[in-house]
């Protein structure tokens, strides 16, 4: 059977072995590489390389940062008596758009998951527990999914810290902002319906 | 509720289909393997999204072609409903669902948009077939007036395969971690919903089913549903439930630990059909497991007509010859004084006593071809 030059063969698979890339994908952006000018190429290989080296784990809060501390954890601005427990790096960035929270935040770097081989240990717990022994902190906000991995990560870290006397709370599930009531899913109007409140006038 | 039209496309041996049918009885004859039950599973596939016969989406694909199409037009007091699925081999991307040309992403949205009982001859498992056939009796049933339990069930299957998972991990070490603790909460509080939601489901199936029954023998045999808690114990009204879970995972902990799998929970559960005080799986004749099964199949209209306010459709494939002529006319008297709109597939066209009232079309299928 007639096939690719090598080389690209090679760049194909390396591109289909990327998550949400099948087959066909993974040959359109190989061909579109090969019609790149060489400069745009190099230009992309040295970044690929670049990202693997200068982006590390903050010792502190487990974020992806290129500085130590990372910016979050070295900003003298921010309420340090608030963590807020997120699952992953895109979670914090998509936190801070809403430039509402000023506390500090902990990433777990997944959620506990036996599907996966995921258990607490394989999460940044451990870091988490240093920080609430000895920092002062009033207020653990957890934020993780309300998927059933998130939510059962939500109650391990409760169960784990209750003891230790902080206030834990979890982030409210609903219905979006600006969504009209019609168009909500079955699944979050339930939970919007079980988790509603007084109305204070 | 009924269906006005239906389209097929490469679906099981159907090239291109497209009838539209009376909204009370349609009665289908053909020789065996001409498409008689295929029609039936497309109809109830675009109730459920899913066949009830042992296959995958991808078997339901006529041969040699990559794609099946299957639309309905539903007449509701809802409204008019335009039901469409497409299902493409996995390469070219999976299943795809609109209602009146809008996408839906999860089946949950429109579960019960179109809602249909089915009598097949596979529905004697009902009384003699393992503990799943009559837990998915009861699961469809509910999901379809009920979309947060079909949630609940999808959100439970989940948590019971990362908890087997989890539990075979530590299989050998008898360790019970502060991870399992989790878990096991996580699955009591859905246990404890699902289970809850059936018994409250049984409690309006049960009078219902009991009322025909006596219908059905002239008062002679008495039918009782009961649940059964991981196969074995009877659960009673006011019954906690959670406390009996709990009970269950006290009991099993160790062994489950030992086995690396679950064993307790509403995937495990059972119901025990009783009539006239004893099991019907070990003690009823075959004529007596049929009249329990019809039972059981005109409660469940009943069921749907009180949650929803209209009948279901009702598909009858090749079961009239099962019944002997006194149910048979007793199931023909009950679909005319409801005007239910039904399909009735048959090997032999059987003149069956229709009232004049009662508008019948009749269908021929030949190789996957209708004629009227």
């Amino acid at each position: 059977m007639y096939q690719y030059a090598a080389s690209l063969t090679k760049l194909i698979e390396q591109f289909a072995r990327l998550p949400g890339i099948g087959p066909k994908t993974a040959q359109r952006l190989a061909f579109y590489v090969l019609n790149m000018p060489r400069l745009q190429v190099e230009e992309f290989a040295k970044v690929l390389v670049e990202v693997k080296e200068t982006v590390k784990t903050c010792p502190a809060c487990c974020n992806l940062t290129d500085v130590v501390p990372c910016r979050l954890c070295g900003d003298e601005s921010r309420d340090r008596s608030l963590i807020c427990v997120v699952e992953d790096a895109q979670d914090v960035i998509a936190i801070e758009r809403t430039r509402e929270f000023k506390g500090l935040y902990h990433v777990l770097q997944g959620t506990i998951s036996p599907m996966e081989g995921k258990g607490p240990d394989d999460l940044r717990i451990r870091e988490l527990l240093q920080r609430l022994r000895n920092e002062e902190i009033a207020e653990l906000i957890i934020a993780t999914n309300p998927d059933v991995e998130g939510e059962t990560t939500a109650f391990y870290l409760a169960k784990l810290f209750k003891p230790m006397g902080i206030k834990i709370t979890r982030i409210a599930h609903g219905l979006p902002v600006g969504g009209e009531l019609e168009y909500a899913d079955t699944a979050t109007l339930t939970r919007a319906m079980s988790g509603r409140r007084e109305m204070n006038i | 509720m009924y269906l006005q039209r239906l389209f097929l496309n490469q679906f099981r041996n159907y090239s291109v289909l497209q009838q539209d049918f009376s909204s009370q009885v349609n009665i289908i004859t053909g020789q065996n393997a001409q498409g008689k039950t295929n029609l039936i599973e497309a109809i109830y596939y675009l109730s459920m999204f899913k066949t009830y016969r042992p296959a995958q989406d991808s078997q339901l694909i006529k041969a040699n072609t990559n794609a099946f199409a299957i639309s309905g037009a539903v007449r509701s007091k809802a409204g008019d409903l335009k039901i469409e699925v497409v299902y493409r081999n996995k390469e070219t991307g999976g299943k795809e669902i609109k209602i009146n040309g809008l996408k839906i992403r999860k089946i949950s949205e429109i579960l019960g948009n179109l809602t249909v009982v089915l009598f097949a001859p596979e529905d004697l498992n009902i009384v003699k077939g393992a503990p799943a056939e009559r837990r998915s009796l009861l699961d469809n049933d509910i999901s379809q007036v009920n979309p947060s339990y079909f949630i609940n069930l999808q959100r439970y299957n989940r948590i019971l395969a990362q908890r087997n998972h989890l539990l075979k991990r530590l299989s050998g070490s008898e360790k019970i971690t502060g991870e399992l603790l989790v878990w096991n909460e996580q699955f009591i509080l859905l246990s404890e919903e699902i289970i809850a939601k059936r018994l409250q489901v049984l409690e309006k199936l049960i009078p219902l089913t009991r009322l025909i029954q006596r219908k059905l023998t002239e008062g002679k045999e008495n039918l009782d549903i009961r649940y059964l808690l991981n196969r074995q114990k009877e659960i009673k009204k006011n019954d906690n439930i959670r406390s009996l879970l709990l009970e269950d995972l006290k009991k099993t902990q160790k062994e489950e630990l030992k086995r690396g799998m679950t064993l307790w929970g509403p995937h495990r559960d059972d119901l025990l059909i009783v009539l006239n005080g004893n099991d019907l799986k070990y003690f009823g004749s075959q004529g007596q497991h049929r009249t329990a099964v019809l039972a059981i199949k005109l409660a469940e209209l009943e069921y749907f007509k009180a949650e929803s306010g209209e009948y279901p459709i009702l598909l009858l494939d090749d079961v009239m010859s099962e019944l002997d002529q006194k149910r048979r006319e007793q199931l023909i008297q009950t679909i005319q004084e409801k005007a239910i709109q039904c399909f009735i597939t048959t090997t032999e066209d059987l003149a069956y006593p229709w009232s004049e009232k009662t508008t019948t079309q009749k269908f021929y299928i030949e190789q996957g071809v209708l004629n009227d």
